[in-house]
C-alpha cells in the first residue's frame, strides 16, 4: 500500500502556487520533502506526545464543517472522548492551537480534525490519521487555491505522506474517487437515489477525463456538479461500488428521511438538515461510524439529533421574524441551496449578501457559475454587501429584476418589517456581521 | 445597420473543458444584448471531435485547467487552420487565460519543455512558479479603464508587431515586467482578466459585438446598464 500510494502522489504532476511554496520545486520528491520539512514541526512534535483511539481527518470543499460535527456527534454517542478543532481553526496553526488547549487523550480519545485544502499536506504528514474522509472538491474562488486539479493534488501529496491511512471517499465524486488509485482498502459512500432532477444551469461542474487514459466520463445519473453515476468512455474508471449507501430521500416538514445501506446493514435516519449535500454529509459521517465498527442505531441517532453547523440551514428568530441561513462561500454550495430549496416557489423573500474581504476571497466570479436562471422567477430577491452590484449585474443577466440595500443591516431590517419569514445566503463575513449584529454569534459558535 | 432579427452566431469552443470561473458569463452578456437589441442568438457549442460550422459571427475560447486544456488539444489542432482563417478574416473573438495564451507560438514549460500553441498569433508564455493573482486595473484608448481580477502562473510576451489590450494601471498583466495586458489584433482580443471581463466593461462587450455585426460600436442601441457604473467604481476602490 505504501508502495502504491507513494507512486501516486509522485505522479501528482505539474505544481504550481502554493503547493511549490508548500513542497518546494522538486516535485518528484514532495512526499519526502514534506516528510523532512514538517517532520520537525511543531504539529509533528506535539503529535509525537499525544495517543489517541483514533485519529480522522475530514477534509473537501464543501461540508467539512457539517460532516465533522455529525462525526463528532456519533464519537460522544458512541462514548468517546472527542478533541476536535472548529471550523475557523482549520489550518494547520489552528490544528496545533486546538491540541495545545485540549490535552485529552487516551484509548477513550479520538482526534477528530477538519482540515482545509491547502493545510492537508502539512496537518497529514505531521498527525498521520488513521483515516481521511473526503467530502468533494468543487472550484473554489478564483484566488484561493482555484482550480479543481490543484485541489486533487495537494489532496494526493497529502495522502502521500501518510501510507497507513485508511480512505473514506464520496464515491459519486470522480475527483474525489480517484484519489484510491491502486488502494484496496478505501471505503466508498454514494447516492443510489433515482428521481433527482439536476440544475438545468449548473456551469460549477469540473468533469475530468479517466485517470489511466483520459478517456471522457459518461453520466449515468448526475445529481450535482460532476456528482453522481459516471464511467469512462473506454471503462477503464469507473465509480465504485460504494460501501454505504443512500437508497432514498424524503422530504419531511423538519427536514428529510434518509434510508441508507451500511455494509450489509439498513439504517434510517430523520435529518434536521435538508438538500442532497446533506445526505452526503449523513453517508460520509455513517461511512466513518461504519469503519470504527461502532452500533449502527448510536449513528442513526446520533445523526437524527444533530442541529445545524453555524450559519448552515441555521434558523434564529428575531425582531419577531424568522431568519434561515445558508452560509454560500462557492457555486456549488450555492447551487446545492438553490437545488434544495429555491427552485420551486417559496413565499417569503431572499437576501443575497455578498462581501468581498480576505475571508470570503476577494474575487466574486465564482458569482457567474451560480445557477441564479434555476431559482423561481417569482421569489423576491435583495441584495447587499459589498459586491452587491456585482450580484445585481448577475441577476440582470439571468433576466431577473431585484433591489439592492447595500448594508446588510438596513436589507435585514427592512425586510423583517413586511415579512415574517427571510432566507438569508451570506458569505462568510456577512454571516458573521449578522450574527453578531443579533447578538448570537457566541452562544452558536461551536 | 441594426436589422432587427438577424441572427448571430457565436461559437463557443469547449464549454466543458474551458470554462474556469464564471468565463461562460462573458457568452451569456454577448447573447443578452444582442437580444436586448433585437437580435437573435444562437450559440454553437464546439466540444472535442464536433465539426465547426461553416461560418460564424463571434467566437469565444476561455481558460482551462490543465487536464481541461489536454483534453482539448488534439481537437484544437485540427480545427487550428479555420480559427487562423477566421482571426485574419476579422471575425470577433475574445480567448481568456488559457485561451489566449493557445493562441499563441508556445507554451514554454519550466523545465525548457516547448508546447506548441495554434501560432496564430506571435508571443511566446513562459511558465513560472508562482501565480500572478488579484484585481487588475488596464488603460485602452478606446475603452478606457477595463477591470478584472488574474490568476495566471504563465509570463506570456508578445512580439514586436503585436498590440497589448492596454496598459496595466494596476496588477500584473501579461508578465508583470512590460506593463502591457492583453492583445488586441483585428476584432481578436486576448487576456488574461477573469472577472468575468465583460459584465463590468460592457464597452469591450459592445466592441465585439459591433465587429460581429460588422459596424462600429456608435451605430449599437445604447443599454440602459444600471448597475454597472456603482459595480465598476466598487472594484476599483477595491483594487488598491
Amino acid at each position: 500500500m505504501r508502495h502504491v500510494r507513494n507512486r501516486a502522489a509522485l505522479l501528482a504532476g505539474r505544481l504550481t502556487g502554493a503547493v511549490m511554496r508548500i513542497g518546494g520545486k522538486n516535485s518528484t520528491a514532495l512526499p519526502g520533502y514534506i516528510a523532512e520539512k514538517f517532520g520537525n514541526s511543531p504539529l509533528y512534535q506535539m503529535m509525537r506526545q499525544r495517543s489517541f483511539h483514533a485519529r480522522i481527518v475530514v477534509t473537501g470543499t464543501n461540508g467539512k464543517t457539517t460532516t465533522t460535527l455529525l462525526i463528532k456527534n456519533i464519537l460522544e454517542r458512541a462514548g468517546f472522548e472527542v478533541v476536535n478543532n472548529s471550523s475557523g481553526s482549520n489550518l494547520s496553526r489552528g490544528v496545533l492551537t486546538t491540541l495545545l488547549r485540549d490535552k485529552r487523550q487516551g484509548q477513550w480519545t479520538i482526534l477528530l480534525l477538519e482540515v482545509d485544502e491547502a493545510s492537508m499536506p502539512a496537518v497529514v504528514s505531521a498527525v498521520q490519521p488513521d483515516r481521511i474522509v473526503v467530502t468533494n472538491i468543487f472550484r473554489d474562488q478564483l484566488d484561493r487555491y482555484g482550480e479543481v486539479d490543484f485541489t486533487r493534488h495537494l489532496l494526493e501529496q497529502a495522502i502521500g505522506t501518510a501510507p497507513n491511512t485508511r480512505l473514506i471517499l464520496n464515491a459519486d465524486d470522480p475527483h474525489v474517487a480517484r484519489l484510491a488509485g491502486d488502494d484496496k482498502n478505501a471505503i466508498f459512500f454514494g447516492l443510489d437515489v433515482t428521481g433527482i432532477e439536476a440544475l438545468k444551469h449548473d456551469h460549477a461542474s469540473d468533469v475530468p477525463g479517466s485517470p489511466e487514459t483520459g478517456s471522457p466520463l459518461i453520466y449515468q445519473r448526475r445529481y450535482f456538479g460532476h456528482v453522481g453515476l459516471y464511467r469512462a468512455k473506454d471503462r477503464s474508471f469507473e465509480r465504485p461500488y460504494p460501501d454505504v449507501s443512500v437508497s432514498k430521500i424524503h422530504p419531511t416538514s423538519a427536514g428529510q428521511k434518509i434510508s441508507l445501506r451500511v455494509g450489509e446493514r439498513h439504517a434510517q435516519i430523520e435529518s434536521q438538515m435538508r438538500g442532497l449535500y446533506s445526505a452526503y454529509n449523513a453517508a460520509a459521517a455513517l461511512t466513518v461510524a461504519y469503519s470504527l465498527e461502532i452500533d449502527i442505531r448510536t449513528a442513526e441517532e446520533a445523526v437524527m439529533n444533530s442541529k445545524a453547523a453555524f450559519g448552515r440551514q441555521e434558523s434564529l428568530d428575531y425582531a419577531g421574524s424568522q431568519f434561515s441561513f445558508y452560509l454560500v462561500k462557492n457555486p456549488t454550495g450555492f447551487n446545492q441551496v438553490i437545488q434544495a430549496e429555491l427552485q420551486k416557489m417559496v413565499n417569503r423573500p431572499l437576501l443575497i449578501i455578498i462581501n468581498d474581504n480576505f475571508a470570503d476571497g476577494r474575487d466574486v466570479s465564482w458569482l457567474w457559475d451560480v445557477a441564479i436562471e434555476d431559482i423561481h422567477p417569482k421569489i423576491e430577491v435583495v441584495v447587499s454587501g459589498t459586491r452587491a452590484y456585482d450580484m445585481a449585474l448577475r441577476m440582470e443577466y439571468a433576466g431577473r429584476s431585484c433591489q439592492v440595500i447595500e448594508d446588510p443591516l438596513d436589507a435585514l431590517g427592512k425586510l423583517a418589517q413586511n415579512n415574517s419569514h427571510i432566507i438569508v445566503l451570506p458569505t462568510y463575513t456577512a454571516l458573521l456581521q449578522i450574527r453578531k449584529a443579533l447578538n448570537l454569534a457566541l452562544e452558536h459558535r461551536s | 445597420m441594426n436589422k432587427h432579427g438577424q441572427l448571430i452566431r457565436i461559437l463557443f469552443l469547449y464549454p466543458q473543458e474551458m470554462n474556469t470561473y464564471g468565463d461562460w458569463g462573458n457568452v451569456l452578456v454577448i447573447q443578452k444584448r444582442l437580444e436586448w437589441r433585437g437580435f437573435r442568438v444562437r450559440i454553437i457549442e464546439h466540444h472535442p471531435g464536433d465539426r465547426l460550422p461553416s461560418d460564424v459571427d463571434l467566437i469565444f475560447f476561455g481558460g482551462g485547467q490543465d487536464s481541461g486544456q489536454s483534453l482539448i488539444m488534439d481537437d484544437l489542432q485540427m480545427i487550428g487552420p479555420q480559427l487562423n482563417e477566421w482571426i485574419e478574416a476579422e471575425k470577433a473573438m475574445l480567448a481568456i487565460c488559457g485561451g489566449y495564451q493557445l493562441l499563441g507560438r508556445e507554451f514554454v514549460t519550466q523545465t525548457d519543455k516547448r508546447l506548441p500553441g495554434l501560432g496564430i498569433l506571435n508571443f511566446t508564455t513562459y511558465a513560472q512558479a508562482d501565480r500572478l493573482i488579484g484585481n487588475v486595473i488596464i488603460e485602452n484608448q478606446h475603452f478606457g479603464q477595463v477591470i478584472g481580477f488574474e490568476n495566471h502562473s504563465g509570463r506570456t510576451f508578445l512580439g514586436q508587431d503585436l498590440q497589448p489590450l492596454g496598459r496595466v494601471l494596476q496588477g500584473a498583466g501579461n508578465n508583470g515586467e512590460d506593463g502591457g495586458e492583453g492583445v488586441i489584433y483585428k476584432a481578436t482580443i486576448g487576456t488574461y482578466l477573469h472577472g468575468p471581463i465583460l459584465p463590468k466593461n460592457p464597452k469591450v462587450a459592445d466592441w465585439l459585438i459591433a465587429k460581429s455585426i460588422g459596424i462600429t460600436s456608435k451605430e449599437l442601441v445604447q443599454l440602459d446598464d444600471k448597475y454597472v457604473a456603482r459595480a465598476r467604481s466598487i472594484a476599483v476602490a477595491s483594487s488598491y
